[in-house]
Formats: structure tokens, sequence, C-alpha cells
């Protein structure tokens, strides 16, 4: 059976991010809509619009070293597809993208002077992300193993791909005393920077809704 | 020990709520403004016991939801002589927690820095 007697591309829009799946070249691709706000925080000189550039640049980079291609997953069913990538693999792979309306997500992104601190966080029932200029500058967190730093905007990406408070993946901050994962330090949702199969769970629960009798499963992580 | 004591003070006697104040109309910005100046004993006497309290030595690396209070200190400070923290939240209404954090200083907390936040938030 050829590929053109199956359908092997599939798409999905959601709330949060809309997802497609390729399987002509093995990927799966998560892409965001982010509306940016841009404020500034004390001292901190305006915006300009090559700073604005320049920031999602560099936190889509960031989040891209940290996320593209980590999880591997693999295919289970009775449908073509999942006969097709029998003993297959697809790679999960996301992108981010400025616009000016209809965004899955508001990011209010702060400027602040170099080496201050500013909170950020994610709130997934709203849609609301909150980071800051420094946050693409890999810090020591307390508590975090000799030598393992922390991208904040890897961090508070991996809330936006569903380990957040709210979503059906039912897990978030794993730094938490409450959290069942507090002792993994080097985890990405605790103070390192090491992805986990269970980070893929929101996805995964989105992509098994995609093509009938098909059932994505993460293999490993990269 | 005055510090314990205050602290003890502070939970006996706070069964006074923000309503029971006569204070349940004043808005957020309204609160904290009135408290920025005063320390925990006010903030208890004024929005009752706090949902969840917590004292800590501040040091480099906290966790987003505290990072902030980085920006009060130097290096050296939190490196030589790491500052105690109160760190007291209080439920002002399903929608909206407010973390307020006081330093220790001769024996009292005054407030340094607050933090408006909702309870899905995660930092």
């Amino acid at each position: 059976m050829g590929d053109k007697a199956i359908d092997l591309v599939h798409k999905k829009k959601t709330k949060r991010m809309d997802f497609r799946i390729d399987g002509k070249k093995g990927q799966v691709w998560v892409r965001q809509t982010w509306n940016y706000v841009y404020v500034t925080k004390k001292k901190a000189s305006k915006w300009t619009p090559k700073e604005k550039k320049d920031f999602h640049v560099a936190i889509e980079k960031t989040i891209r070293k940290a996320w593209n291609g980590k999880f591997v997953l693999t295919v289970k069913g009775k449908s073509e597809f999942a006969a097709h990538y029998k003993g297959k693999t697809l790679t999960v792979h996301f992108d981010v993208d400025p616009v000016s309306s209809g965004a899955h997500w508001t990011v209010t992104a702060a400027k602040i002077p170099k080496g201050d601190f500013h909170g950020s966080k994610v709130n997934w029932g709203k849609q609301t992300i909150e980071l800051d200029t420094e946050d693409m500058n890999p810090a020591k967190k307390k508590g975090a193993p000799k030598g393992v730093t922390q991208d904040p905007a890897a961090h508070e990406f991996g809330h936006a791909i569903g380990n957040a408070t709210g979503s059906p993946a039912g897990h978030a901050d794993e730094y938490k005393k409450t959290s069942a994962y507090k002792h993994h330090k080097k985890s990405i949702m605790n103070v390192g920077m090491k992805v986990k199969k269970r980070h893929a769970d929101y996805l995964v629960i989105e992509l098994n809704k995609i093509i009938p009798d098909t059932t994505f499963v993460v293999k490993s992580v990269k | 020990m005055v510090a314990l004591a205050a602290i003890t003070a502070g939970c006996t006697q706070a069964q006074t709520t923000q309503q029971d104040n006569g204070d349940d109309t004043m808005t957020e910005p309204e609160i904290v403004m009135e408290l920025i100046t005063q320390d925990y004993e006010a903030a208890v006497a004024k929005l009752g016991p706090p949902a969840t309290q917590e004292d800590f030595r501040l040091s480099r690396g906290e966790t987003e939801f505290r990072i902030e209070l980085l920006n009060y200190y130097t290096e050296g400070q939190l490196r030589d002589a790491p500052p105690l923290m109160r760190e007291a939240t209080w439920t002002l209404s399903p929608d909206n927690n407010l973390t307020i954090w006081f330093a220790q200083r001769n024996g009292a907390w005054p407030f340094l820095h607050y933090q408006s936040w909702h309870p899905d938030d995660d930092f």
C-alpha cells in the first residue's frame, strides 16, 4: 500500500495550540500563536521594535532548544495510519508565532533592567503567559543538583503545553512540596532542564482524538 | 522570641476579618497601599489569619513565585546573612490570592513585597 492511499497528514485546532501530524515526515508539529503585550518595569527603557522582535526570536530559540524533537512517539491501533507506522516513530516539534489577533495565548513581556528579577507565570484557564527579558538566561534554582540550571522561558512553556493547573494532564510545577515528582530535581518542570515522558501527557491526550482508532504513545525522550 | 510572641498574638487576636472591619469594599490595591508601610501584625489585624504562612531564609535561586524578593538584596547580603522572610497568603476571593512577604528586622516583620495571583497560576 503506497502513501497516496493513506491519509498521512492530519490537523486539529484547539483553544491553546494547533496540532499537525505529518506522517510523511515522521513529525508532529505543535503550533501556538501568541499575542504580545509589552510592558516595562522599574528603570527599564521603552521597548524598541527591534527589541520586541529579538525578544520573540530569543524566547522561541530557548523553547526549541529545550523541547524540540525530544518526545519520540509510537503509534498503536487499527487504523491505516497506525498500520503504516508499525515499527516506526514520530518526533514532536514546536512552533510559536506572534500574531496581532486571535491568538491562543496573551503573553505579557516585561522589559526589566539587566540582572533584575521578575516573576514569570502561566495561567492555563485564562490562556495567559507572563515572561521577562531575563527569562532566556540559565538560572540555578534552589534545590537544584550541582551544575544543574534552568532556562525560565523553557519551564514556563512547559506549562503552556499542558503541564499546568487545570489541564487534563493533572500535573504542573514539580518543585512544590505537594508534587509527586518533587524529588525529580533535574526535570524541566522542577528545577532542571530534563524533559520527561509525562510532560507530553496533554499533547498525547489531544493527539489521540485526531485519527480514529489511533493511539500515540511516548516511547522515549531524547 | 519577640517575633514568636508577635505571631502568637497576631493569630489569637486575628478573629476580626476584613468584612468585620467594614473594609470588604476595599480593592486589593487599596489594601496593599494601606499595608505597605505597616507590618505582619497590621496585616493580620486587617485581613484575618492568613490561609498559609511560611518563614524561610531568602537565597539565590528562588522559584519564580518568590524571585522578585531578590531585587531587595545584594548578592553579598544573601550570601553572608540571608534575611529571614515571612510569606503569608490570604484568599481575597475565589479568583484572587494576595501574598505578602515581610522581612524580619529588629524583632518585627515590616512589609517588604507583595504579589497578587490567581489560584491557578503556575510559576
